[in-house]
């Protein structure tokens, strides 16, 4: 053969290795556009680092549909809230717009996602939700097992199809004590109890269970303090008693129960006071008394089974400060800004066995009607806001 | 469950590159009919003054009346033929939604949902979603009361996210948060003060970022910015203005969008739930009674012209509107005075207790009591009342009313009602 006719043999077997080589690269290219934009989506951040470049992205990842979908929800794990945000819209818009023009959404998919517990919580809600919508049956099934489910969202709708199935408050009220179904109903009842975070759904099982004659134990349910020792009051006239640290803050982390202190008003101790209140209501102008330019101390032991991160969340219309074991928690010098639920969240480190609770109590000098209030409730729960069942101790610690 | 959300017409899909052009080019001319922000496209809360507009009756319905996914303070805003309105969903109301309804039919043309990075706690009374939003006529900017701030322009898409709440932890009051945005320019102003955290900032209506801020004192504010457009008015030629009046418990100070920088200043402390009502030069500030304000564009100054206790409001705004000042004093007393003087001209007791503020539209005054009585006032020649006709509702009414060439829209706990104006 003449080097004329291997040069064109050569030709092609370099063209086509050039060719190959392409079509790899183009295939790559194409099988993965989004990859840039995922990450510029989970790059937005505080601030309004990264806003147009995700706008930007979002705009791409959506024209890629449906392929694009899986990735999203995956990679959303990695999420801060900002990024989180724009990858569950991106899903969102690229799953409305497919319904829109009548493609099938991937029924599978959202399902096996919403069902993963190892992804992100919201991302499975939004697969969930978006199941929910295609295929409700199916939707209903898998929530028949999320009962238990980490995601507070999924949980929430666990307990709403099965609370949805049992009678009402009414209704239960007149069952006859003999009837069949009464105890399946009180199982129900309290399987959803347990399981609940959210307190409207509390709320609703706990009248159930009322009808039943059940008395459901609330305090242990949200992880309610209710033995206190208090101690006061001091002189925060001026609001000066905020930041002096009184004989008793001295010691946070292990309070002399025994001891006295000179208090605004002649000498003070540490008098137990265990709330009989529903949510361990601590009221300070009635343990102590009713008093404006004043603060107090108080203290309680939380033991817990094993050492966890736990939250404390603290109820008060007052100025506080909050140590854990000694170590200072949180600090909220605000006073009269509101008196809700689960008001402020406190992350601690709880060890395995006793732990020491100790919070200061802050009352100004506002003469409103509504700047009365001088109190404070507390509840030691998971992140999801179940209690950690841990058991108070009223009596005094050895402290001596 | 309404599982429509997020549905949308299709349009062109725009490039964030395409919309920040848009942006940069200016905002729309306002459209005649938009609402744009917290008490109108120029906040006055007046629509047409004066011309024969039939009034709602009392045996009027709505021409539609849509259910809201969730409930909210805030009051919707309108542009270019849809109605924008922000909830949060219960019961935690840390998924917030944005809704867009056609304005002629109700229908949902898109909603989006986003979820809350800051602080959820609120009071029952109020909600989440306490903020009006307010748009360019390109975008809008939704906050909530956990201080998250976020733009879509008007197919729903989000342009940017900016989490104030999360950047901040100390913003927060225990009882909600509900001053609303103002778009200026391409400026986004956002007042969020509170009792451990206070500011006042600029943010890029492009992107979000912070172009200026300013600390506040720590004090609890739920009122809003309010533009005043006197500047261009009385300064033509110069860069001087618009201007953004804000409210704190030191000062109405007024302040240039633009850079931040405090213009002037009226030192006096001002009520922290009813903002500022703007005509002309004059603002008509809520301060244990009402300050008339001139404001001097030359100087500038803010100076007052009177001084009245017995003008005063309690959470719904004052307006102003050709020489005529309303105020609901509390508890449910319409009060009409002369803008030039204070003097009292009429008082009308209405019924109920009220959060929404008046607007006027033609020769009628709106106001919903929070019971869920809308009244409607008629007002004469003079601009004083005269009678009144009651559209019952349902309770719970603390958003405003905004309004369009074509109806009144009212929110409810939880329904957005549309009433027309013109032959039923």
């Amino acid at each position: 053969m003449s080097p004329f006719q291997r040069a064109p043999s050569r030709l092609i077997c370099v063209a086509s290795a050039v060719l190959a080589a392409l079509t790899a690269n183009l295939l790559h290219a194409v099988e993965e556009p989004w990859q840039a934009e995922i990450q510029a989506l989970l790059s937005a951040d505080r601030a309004g680092a990264g806003q147009s470049q995700a706008a930007a992205a979002f705009d791409r990842v959506v024209a890629a549909g449906l392929p694009a979908l899986s990735p999203i929800l995956t990679n959303a794990k990695q999420a801060n809230p900002v990024a989180l945000n724009w990858m569950l819209a991106a899903a969102d818009r690229i799953l409305a717009e497919a319904a829109r023009v009548g493609t099938p959404l991937p029924r599978d998919e959202l399902e096996a996602f919403a069902k993963d517990r190892s992804q992100r919580d919201k991302a499975r809600y939004l697969a969930w939700d978006w199941l929910r919508r295609i295929d409700p049956s199916a939707a209903r099934r898998i929530a028949e097992n999320m009962l238990d489910d980490p995601a507070g969202p999924l949980r929430r709708e666990a307990v709403e199809l099965r609370l949805a199935a049992l009678p009402d408050a009414a209704a239960l009220r007149a069952v006859p004590n003999d009837d069949p179904h009464r105890a399946e109903w009180r199982a129900s009842l309290y399987a959803l109890f347990h399981a609940a975070r959210d307190r409207d759904q509390v709320r609703r099982i706990t009248d159930r269970l009322r009808a039943l004659g059940e008395s459901p134990d609330l305090i242990e349910h949200y992880g309610y303090v209710r033995a206190w020792y208090v101690v006061g009051p001091f002189d925060n006239t001026g609001d000066a008693g905020f930041d002096r640290a009184f004989p008793p803050e001295e010691s946070p982390g292990a309070p002399v129960l025994s001891a006295s202190f000179p208090g605004k008003h002649g000498v003070v101790t540490w008098r137990e006071f265990v709330s009989e209140d529903d949510v361990g209501l601590i009221d300070l102008n009635a343990a102590i008394r009713e008093e404006k330019g004043v603060l107090a101390y108080a203290t309680a032991r939380v033991t817990v089974d094993t050492t966890q991160d736990a939250q404390i969340r603290v109820s008060t219309p007052n100025a506080f400060k909050l140590w854990v074991n000694g170590e200072a928690a949180a600090i909220y010098h605000v006073y009269h800004s509101g008196f809700e639920p689960d008001q402020y969240t406190v992350p601690c480190r709880l060890k395995q066995g006793e732990n020491v609770i100790f919070i200061k109590v802050c009352q100004n000098e506002q003469t409103q009607d509504w700047a009365k209030p001088w109190a404070f409730y507390l509840r030691v729960c998971d992140a999801l806001g179940g209690g950690v069942m841990g058991r108070e101790s009223p009596s005094p610690a050895n402290n001596d | 469950m309404n599982l429509s959300f997020s549905t949308f017409r299709g349009g062109t899909r725009i490039g964030a590159a395409v919309v920040a052009a848009l942006i940069a080019a200016g905002a729309s001319a306002a459209r005649a009919g938009d609402w744009r922000h917290f008490r109108g496209t120029d906040q006055t809360a007046v629509l047409q003054p004066g011309e024969d507009i039939p009034p709602v009756r009392s045996h009027d319905q709505p021409v539609w009346k849509v259910e809201l996914p969730g409930p909210g303070p805030s009051s919707p805003i309108i542009v270019a033929g849809r109605v924008l309105l922000t909830s949060a969903i219960e019961p935690n109301q840390d998924e917030l939604r944005l809704s867009c309804l056609d304005a002629e039919s109700g229908a949902k043309l898109w909603e989006t949902r986003f979820w809350a990075t800051g602080s959820t706690v609120f009071n029952a009374f109020g909600g989440i979603a306490a903020s009006t939003p307010s748009s360019d006529g390109r975008v809008v900017v939704v906050q909530y009361s956990s201080n998250d701030l976020a733009c879509f322009d008007l197919d729903g898409r989000p342009r940017w996210f900016r989490p104030l709440g999360w950047e901040r932890p100390f913003l927060r009051n225990d009882v909600g948060m509900a001053s609303s945005p103002r778009i200026v320019g391409d400026v986004v102003v956002v007042q969020a003060e509170s009792l451990l955290d206070a500011v006042v900032m600029g943010l890029s209506l492009q992107d979000g970022r912070t172009l200026w801020q300013i600390d506040r004192p720590k004090q609890a504010m739920w009122s809003s910015p309010v533009v005043f457009p006197v500047g261009e008015a009385t300064s033509p030629g110069s860069d001087a203005g618009p201007w953004v009046l804000v409210q704190s418990r030191d000062d109405l100070a007024l302040i240039d969008p633009k850079t931040g920088r405090k213009v002037a200043a009226y030192a006096h402390w001002c009520d922290t739930v009813p903002t500022a009502a703007v005509w002309g030069s004059q603002a008509a500030l809520p301060a244990a009674g009402i300050h008339l304000l001139d404001l001097d564009a030359a100087t500038p100054a803010l100076d007052a012209r009177w001084v009245s206790d017995r003008v005063r409001v309690a959470n719904s705004s004052p307006l102003l509107c050709r020489n005529r000042l309303y105020a609901v004093k509390p508890p449910n007393i319409l009060v009409c005075a002369d803008a030039a003087d204070g003097r009292l001209l009429s008082q009308m007791r209405l019924g109920g207790s009220f959060w929404a503020s008046p607007v006027i539209v033609g020769r009628t005054l709106y106001v919903p009591s929070y019971e869920g009585t809308l009244y409607a006032v008629s007002l004469d020649d003079d601009g004083v009342p005269t009678q009144r006709e009651e559209i019952e509702l349902e309770p719970q009414v603390l958003a405003s009313p905004a309004v369009d060439e074509s109806g009144l829209y009212v929110r409810t706990r939880s329904f957005l009602w549309k009433f027309a104006f013109g032959p039923k």
